[in-house]
């Protein structure tokens, strides 16, 4: 049995000092080593897996076959972010999880695969060839995120007439001001949403849904639908003593910060970002990874302080393992109960409480139970990464819309929302969750949105 | 005319600006409270300013040039266009019969003094308004200030224009002469919006401070904006920026505003 193809990175030492992408992707020769690996199971247990239903063993196929062109059509059916989910996909626990060589430790990797015919589409600039013939019929996408984009693109695919809305000034959700270059570069979501404008949708950057766009605004403007797909942007805090202090940040200002506005290159970019010696994460997602490796790169010594084990750490293993690699110090069963700070307000310490494992909550995770033992770190800056909230604005603003008690909108199967015509898919409906259910669920509204169309014409 | 076009640009006495901007989708909704987030070119921070005028295609707002990114926008001109006008964000104010209204502004804070005092002057309300300053270059405003205030009081720190003093003196002594003030709004540097809120405390009487805190999406997305309000984590560019100044930690808000000083560009460069 052939070995997993293991994939070219940055050396750790080096990379902790730059935000230039970690991993460096398969060339021919490695791809074609890992597709070979593919049993192509009948059953093909690794499409279960994918939110989104990839076609999985039939672009690796593809890939054996040598022709990357048709390999890259077949990725693209059933997902329009390819490049993204190669690179940021928890495979370890969907698809790769269900692969029949997972079992010997040593699952295909499809994401990989994934992401070197991605590349491959976007180095050539292969575009799907969809004759799509225009039926003037308004749609409007609300949110840039996968789901938005996704929803957008396939609803171009149908012929209508698509205007997205993003609030913020620039295209791409969180892919754009949370995921960091160094994961995933801004140039892959540019290429993508440079992409959906060819197939013909209309971008409008700076249009806060409820704010300078409401319903009425549409409806009058003759838009026959609408899907919401504005994420899950509202930051958590713990409420605890000292998290006022200026410099601690929400994971989502500190990332929004580096990423959006491009801190890292202050002062060539104009928004400042203030990490000193020392920085505190506080979490355990993909969240609290990347906060946590972009203090590093600005020049901080990071520690991650977690309330569980590294087994109940819901990130990607990948990411866990790369900020190992990079230096970061993991401090797990800790809970921050309190920070310190100076007479100007800044961070000095950080008081962690010692946790231990009880027994498994509502997520089948084991509780983590207070001991009573604290102790104190010094830090210049903390980002509190515990997870964020769907964004209320569009909800106090459509008094309708039904959502439920976790202040998410409430939708059918088929996306539908509680007000007909209003479709809703992505974090906003389902909590905070992965870029390849929020395209699942934009590529399921789309096809909602078509039926909904035909059935009231 | 192009969205984000600006339409005029005047120099006031004090050295700030006024732009009016075409944005027909901003212009149209927005309202008294209300502020934008402004990108002046591309890569260039968000900077939230409060809009004064709204008419149904453009808007106006005043702006200080105080640090890199606000000199950045006044040296745009006529012709120019911004490259995002986002808003209007935050709340607009609730317009209602208070009875007497006393304003009480600090410099550029007149700006947005405006549009709240001719929203309440249509609700029945008695404006009152003292206008504090530097010296009298600082007053500005001064026809739109006249127009909607049934008594105007100007003081400045050298006297070199109305009375010489400070507002929380003129305020005192407002109060004391007997004029019953049943709401107070204060809009202006955030020690002078302390004082007043202290002042006006002792005197029981409700009144709202406009927070101008640091603010990147101005959507909620990222607590930046956050304020200690009555003891709860709240956010300006959402619950505000108009907000019971009697609830407002105004220590906590006043670190937290400087928290960027050390890093604040000369030139564009770093100090
Ligand atoms: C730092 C970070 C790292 C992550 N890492 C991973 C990972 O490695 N793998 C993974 O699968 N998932 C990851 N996730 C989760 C993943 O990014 C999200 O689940 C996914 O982006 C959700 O997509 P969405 O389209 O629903 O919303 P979003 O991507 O949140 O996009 C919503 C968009 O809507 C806009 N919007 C909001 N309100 C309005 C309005 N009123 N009007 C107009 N526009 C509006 C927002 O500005 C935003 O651009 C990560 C999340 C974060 C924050
Ligand atoms: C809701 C709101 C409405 C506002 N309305 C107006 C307005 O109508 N006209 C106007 O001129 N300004 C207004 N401001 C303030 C304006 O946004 C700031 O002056 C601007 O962000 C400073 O940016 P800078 O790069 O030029 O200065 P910087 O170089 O960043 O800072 C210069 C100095 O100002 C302080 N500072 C930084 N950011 C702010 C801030 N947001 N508020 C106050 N002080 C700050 C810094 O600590 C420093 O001392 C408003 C702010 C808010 C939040
Ligand atoms: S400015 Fe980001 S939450 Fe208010």
């Amino acid at each position: 049995m052939k070995e997993r193809m293991k994939m070219r990175e940055q050396n750790p030492l080096e990379r902790k000092n730059n935000f230039e992408e970690v991993t460096l992707g398969y060339n021919e020769q490695e791809a074609l080593h890992e597709a070979s690996r593919c049993l192509e199971c009948k059953t093909a247990p690794c499409k279960t897996g994918c939110p989104a239903n990839v076609l999985i063993p039939e672009f690796i196929k593809e890939i054996k076959n040598k022709d990357f062109k048709k390999a890259h059509y077949i990725l693209k059916l059933k997902n329009n972010l390819p490049a993204v989910c190669g690179r940021v996909c928890p495979q370890e626990v969907q698809c790769e999880a269900k692969c029949v060589l997972a079992k010997k430790g040593n699952a295909v990797a499809i994401g990989r695969l994934e992401r070197f015919i991605a590349d491959f589409g976007i180095k050539n600039n292969l575009s799907l060839d969809i004759e799509s013939k225009s039926n003037s019929i308004k749609v409007a996408v609300i949110g840039s995120g996968p789901a938005g984009i996704t929803c957008a693109a396939d609803l171009a695919k149908e012929g209508f007439e698509v205007y997205l809305y993003e609030a913020l000034h620039k295209a791409g959700g969180v892919m754009v001001y949370g995921i960091p270059e160094f994961r995933l570069p801004k140039s892959i979501v540019e290429h993508e949403i440079n992409k959906i404008q060819e197939l013909g949708v209309k971008l409008e950057t700076n249009m806060v849904f409820g704010k300078n766009i409401n319903l009425s605004d549409l409806k009058e403007k003759g838009f026959k639908a609408v899907f919401i797909g504005s994420g899950a942007g509202l930051p958590k805090f713990m409420n605890i003593q000292g998290e006022e202090l200026n410099t601690c940040y929400s994971a989502n200002e500190f990332l929004t910060r580096i990423n959006l506005l491009k801190a890292y290159k202050f002062p060539e970019f104009k928004t400042p970002v203030i990490v000193g010696k020392k920085t505190v994460v506080v979490g355990g997602g993909n969240v609290a990874m990347d906060a946590a490796r972009c203090a590093l790169r600005l020049g901080a010594d990071v520690t991650l302080i977690y309330r569980r084990t590294q087994k109940e750490m819901p990130a990607r293993v990948e990411e866990v393992h790369h900020a190992m690699e990079e230096g970061i110090k993991f401090e797990f069963l800790n809970n921050p109960v309190r920070y310190e700070g100076d007479e100007k307000g800044f961070v000095k310490k950080v008081f962690v409480e010692r946790m231990k494992l009880g027994e498994p909550d509502a997520s089948g995770r084991r509780r983590p139970e207070k001991t009573g033992e604290i102790r104190e770190f010094e830090a210049d800056s903390v980002v509190v990464a515990i997870g964020n909230s769907p964004n209320p604005v569009i909800q106090q603003n459509l008094k309708d819309l039904k959502t439920t008690k976790w202040g998410t909108i409430e939708v059918d199967e088929n996306n539908n929302t509680s007000i007909p015509g209003i479709f809703a898919g992505g974090d906003i409906t389902t909590g905070a969750a992965t870029v390849i259910e929020a395209i699942g669920a934009g590529k399921k509204a789309a096809m909602s949105i078509v039926n909904y169309i035909k059935n009231n014409k | 005319m192009k969205k984000n076009e600006i339409m005029e640009k005047k120099k006031l006495s004090d050295g700030s600006y006024l732009f009016k901007i075409y944005n027909p989708e901003v212009a149209k909704n927005s309202y008294a409270g209300n502020f934008v987030i402004v990108i002046a070119k591309d890569g260039s921070e968000r900077i939230p300013l409060t809009i004064m005028e709204y008419t149904d295609e453009w808007i106006s707002i005043v702006i200080q040039p105080i640090g890199f990114s606000t000199k950045e926008i006044c040296f745009l001109e006529e012709k120019d266009c911004f490259s995002g006008i986002m808003g209007p964000l935050g709340k607009k104010i609730e317009n209602k019969k208070y009875g007497t209204i006393l304003f009480v502004a600090g410099g550029i804070g007149i700006a947005p003094v405006i549009p709240q005092m001719m929203e309440f002057k249509k609700t029945d309300n008695k404006i009152i308004l003292i206008h504090g300053a530097r010296d009298g270059e600082h007053i500005i405003l001064e026809k739109e200030s006249k127009k909607y205030t049934d008594n105007y009081i100007i003081c400045t720190d050298d006297g070199s224009m109305g009375k010489k003093g400070l507002v929380t003196n003129a305020m005192k002594e407002l109060i004391e002469s007997g004029e019953k003030i049943d709401h107070i709004v204060t809009i202006g540097p955030l020690i002078m919006m302390k004082f007043v809120s202290d002042l006006s405390k002792n005197y029981s009487i409700p009144t709202t401070a406009s927070l101008n805190t640091i603010m990147l999406d101005g959507t909620g997305m990222c607590g930046s904006c956050r304020v200690e309000y009555d003891g709860e984590v709240k956010f300006a560019c959402v619950d505000g920026p108009d907000m019971d100044a009697h609830k407002i930690n105004f220590d906590v808000l006043l670190r937290r505003n400087a928290r960027f000083k050390s890093l604040e560009l000369v030139n564009g460069e770093k100090k």
